[in-house]
Order: C-alpha cells, then sequence, then structure tokens
C-alpha cells in the first residue's frame, strides 16, 4: 500500500510505503499517521507513528528532541543509545530507548528531525521479545518516509 | 547491617548477604546451610518461612529451585548469581555493605534491567581501531588496577590503553547457561570493559592467555543481551532442570581481580 497523507495543519504532507496486511491509524490525537500490527493500544503491538510537533514549532533540532524527551518523560525510559542518523533526506537525532509498561518489557526507537521550522518524529515502539524478528521490518517501514 | 526486609508487592528481599547465600544454597538444591537462621530472617522481614513462604517470595524462589537458565553477572569485580524459569528472573544483587537483595521480575525484563545495572547509555562514537589483540593477564591487570582506584598506564597497546587508564568507568560480563539441545550451544559468555571513549567487548581465546577487544556500541551491547535468554530450540525440552552441578549458588569477589591485584 501507499499512502499519502495530508496533513490537517500547515499543508504539510509526506509519503510512506506501507506492507499490507498493517493497521493504518489516520486519527490519533497528536499523531499524523500510526501504522500497527496489531491494534495501536495494545503493548504486545508493533506501532509505527510519524508526527509534527505543531504546537510547538522549534527552532533547532536540539529543541525538537528536548521537547519530544520531555513529552514522554512519563515513560521512564533507559536511553539506550543515540546518535545522527539521516532520515527522508534530513538530519534526523536518532534514540533508543527501553522502558516498561505493566509487565511488558518494550524498547522506543525514534527519528527526530526539523523541516522548515517544523519538528517530526518518526517512531517505532515494539516488544522487546519482537525485536530480533521485527526490527529490521519497521525500520524498512520508516526509511520509506519522504515529505513532499 | 538492616534489619531484613521485604516488599510485598514486588517480593523484594532485603537481607544480609550470607543470609541470601544460604536461601539460595538451600533453594537451588546445591547443600545444606543454616535454615534456621533463614527461616528467622525471613519471618524478621515478613516474608514467611522456608516452608510456607510469602507467595511473592515463593515466586521469587520457583527460578531458584527449577532454574531452566543460569546467570552470571559480574560487575564492579564482583560475580552475582541469577536464575531463570518459567518466565521469572530472580537476582542475588550485591550491593554496597552487608545487605544484599534478591530481586524477583519477569524474564522478560532482563535485558531492561541489565541496561540499568550496567549503565549502557549513550557514549562517544569517536573512531577506534576494529580489534586489538592483547595479551589477556595485561588486560587483566589494567581493569584490575582501574578497580582498585591505581594507575594502568603502559599496560596495553593504545588507544585502548589510554581509554582504560583516564576514562574508566566499569568492567562488567554477563552469562548464561542452559542445558542445549543436540548441536546447541549451552553457554554465552559477554565481558565489556566500559568507558568514556566507549564500550569495548573482549573476547579470550581458547589459548588462555590472549583476548581480542573490539569496540561495540550501546545498541549492539543491548542486542547481545538479549542473547542470555536462548530461543526455545537452542534448550533440551527434555530437560527438567539446569544440572545442580551447572546452576550458579552463590556470588563474591572476582578471583582475577586480587590475583591480579597481587603481581
Amino acid at each position: 500500500m501507499r499512502l499519502r497523507r495530508g496533513s490537517p495543519t500547515k499543508g504539510l504532507e509526506f509519503d510512506l510505503e506501507i506492507p499490507d496486511g498493517l493497521n493504518v491509524y489516520r486519527d490519533v490525537p497528536g499523531v499524523d499517521l500510526v501504522v500497527s500490527a496489531g491494534e495501536e493500544r495494545d503493548p504486545a503491538a508493533t506501532v509505527i507513528s510519524i508526527g509534527a510537533a505543531r504546537v510547538r514549532s522549534p527552532a533547532t533540532l536540539p529543541d525538537h528532541v528536548r521537547g519530544v524527551r520531555e513529552r514522554t518523560a512519563d515513560l521512564d525510559c533507559h536511553l539506550v543509545d543515540e546518535g545522527p542518523i539521516p532520515l527522508a533526506g534530513l538530519e534526523s537525532w536518532w534514540t533508543f530507548d527501553t522502558f516498561v509498561a505493566g509487565s511488558r518489557s518494550l524498547v522506543l526507537e525514534r527519528w527526530m528531525l526539523v523541516r522548515d521550522g517544523v519538528g517530526w518524529t518518526a517512531s517505532v515502539r515494539m516488544p522487546w521479545l519482537d525485536i530480533y524478528s521485527l526490527r529490521d521490518g519497521a525500520i524498512a517501514i520508516v526509511s520509506t518516509l519522504r515529505f513532499r | 547491617m538492616t534489619a531484613p526486609a521485604f516488599d510485598p508487592a514486588t517480593g523484594l528481599l532485603t537481607a544480609p548477604r550470607d543470609t541470601i547465600a544460604a536461601l539460595a544454597t538451600i533453594v537451588t538444591g546445591a547443600g545444606e546451610a543454616d535454615g534456621a537462621a533463614v527461616d528467622a530472617a525471613l519471618g524478621a522481614a515478613g516474608a514467611g518461612s522456608l516452608a510456607d513462604p510469602h507467595p511473592k517470595l515463593a515466586a521469587a524462589l520457583a527460578p531458584m529451585s527449577a532454574p531452566i537458565i543460569g546467570v552470571r553477572l559480574g560487575k564492579t569485580g564482583y560475580v552475582m548469581p541469577g536464575w531463570v524459569g518459567q518466565g521469572r528472573f530472580t537476582l542475588h544483587a550485591y550491593r554496597g555493605g552487608d545487605d544484599d537483595q534478591l530481586v524477583p521480575m519477569p524474564a522478560e525484563h532482563l535485558a531492561h534491567f541489565l541496561v540499568w545495572l550496567l549503565d549502557i547509555g549513550p557514549r562517544p562514537r569517536d573512531p577506534r581501531p576494529d580489534e586489538t589483540t592483547v595479551d589477556a593477564a595485561a588486560l587483566d591487570r589494567a581493569v584490575a588496577y582501574r578497580l582498585a582506584e591505581r594507575p594502568s598506564e603502559g599496560l596495553l597497546p593504545e588507544p585502548l590503553d589510554s581509554a582504560i587508564a583516564h576514562r574508566f568507568r566499569d568492567w562488567w560480563l554477563a552469562s548464561s547457561r542452559w542445558t542445549p539441545a543436540p548441536d546447541a550451544p549451552g553457554e554465552i559468555v559477554l565481558e565489556a570493559v566500559d568507558t568514556d571513549a566507549g564500550l569495548w567487548s573482549v573476547q579470550r581465546l581458547e589459548d588462555g592467555t590472549t583476548a581480542i577487544v573490539r569496540p561495540v556500541t550501546p545498541m549492539s551491547t543491548f542486542l547481545a543481551l538479549g542473547d542470555l535468554l536462548p530461543s526455545n530450540h537452542l534448550i533440551d525440552a527434555g530437560a527438567k532442570r539446569l544440572a545442580p552441578d551447572l546452576t550458579p549458588v552463590v556470588g563474591g569477589p572476582a578471583a582475577w581481580v586480587n590475583q591480579a591485584l597481587a603481581t
């Protein structure tokens, strides 16, 4: 499936290539697009999300990264690794976190970038137990992100 | 030393090192120990007794009595025993002073717990040599010196030497053993030196005198730690439990640290 998502505000747009069989959600608050293997709210699901921070447009990538981490501080993540990784032809800051939700051990991988003054975040959340079988496929989907 | 304590919500037991070691000796079936002293400590902590443990303590003890995987964690010169059984993991965590903890958790929390325990986080990404072959005894000596806060310059090739001498954070080892399925491996050992110049994995060769040190990222280290829980197909499905002689029971100071400091 090739999905073109027209953003509801500011005319922002991106393309993402999504394999058939995954659930696609377009109306999750605060997120432009959610792609999920399993139900989006199920901690056992692998969830890919693409979203822009439109309320507080950051001026710089460090501002955006700081804001994203502050907004998810309640997850009590452990930051394992981070570094610069290109995404969609732009410089992005990649982070890899682990956290526990209920009895599940989860990982959260994020790519944060700033385009035309707007901060974007692509993320993959998945159970740690699935990381060896599903991570490569999830990253392959994120890597198809293209801005229009 | 403080009074033994038990958290009925989590099953976390805090008690003197000798008490937890005796508890582990009895529960793993490794041998005899002072059960009356263990019962006294458990009773004082509100954790029941060996014969009738609090349900949360019983859950913590279950992997010890029927371990599928035996875990050894070495950190800062100390080795700690852990046990995995039927979806649960329990660790005898060594702490400063005499009061240790018996820490239970779902087995799938192991990697998350270890990155916290081993303080694995972002490190510089400066280029480093793909691998450095070193004399294993010299590496042990350099690490032991740094653990003892003694200088270690000049023992190893650069840039490893400077990283350990001036930017040392810690040394750790994580290993697990299981009853292997036919033709499958039965053990994994991960050893690393952590520095502010980055993490370095240590591979010890069978000759016993040589080690190969390679730079690794925190991400690859996290993935490797997950291998401590082997896939089911690697474990002999017919084995009722890990053999007693392969089951870890008690920990203690890593012998090689004292040996290296003595030379």
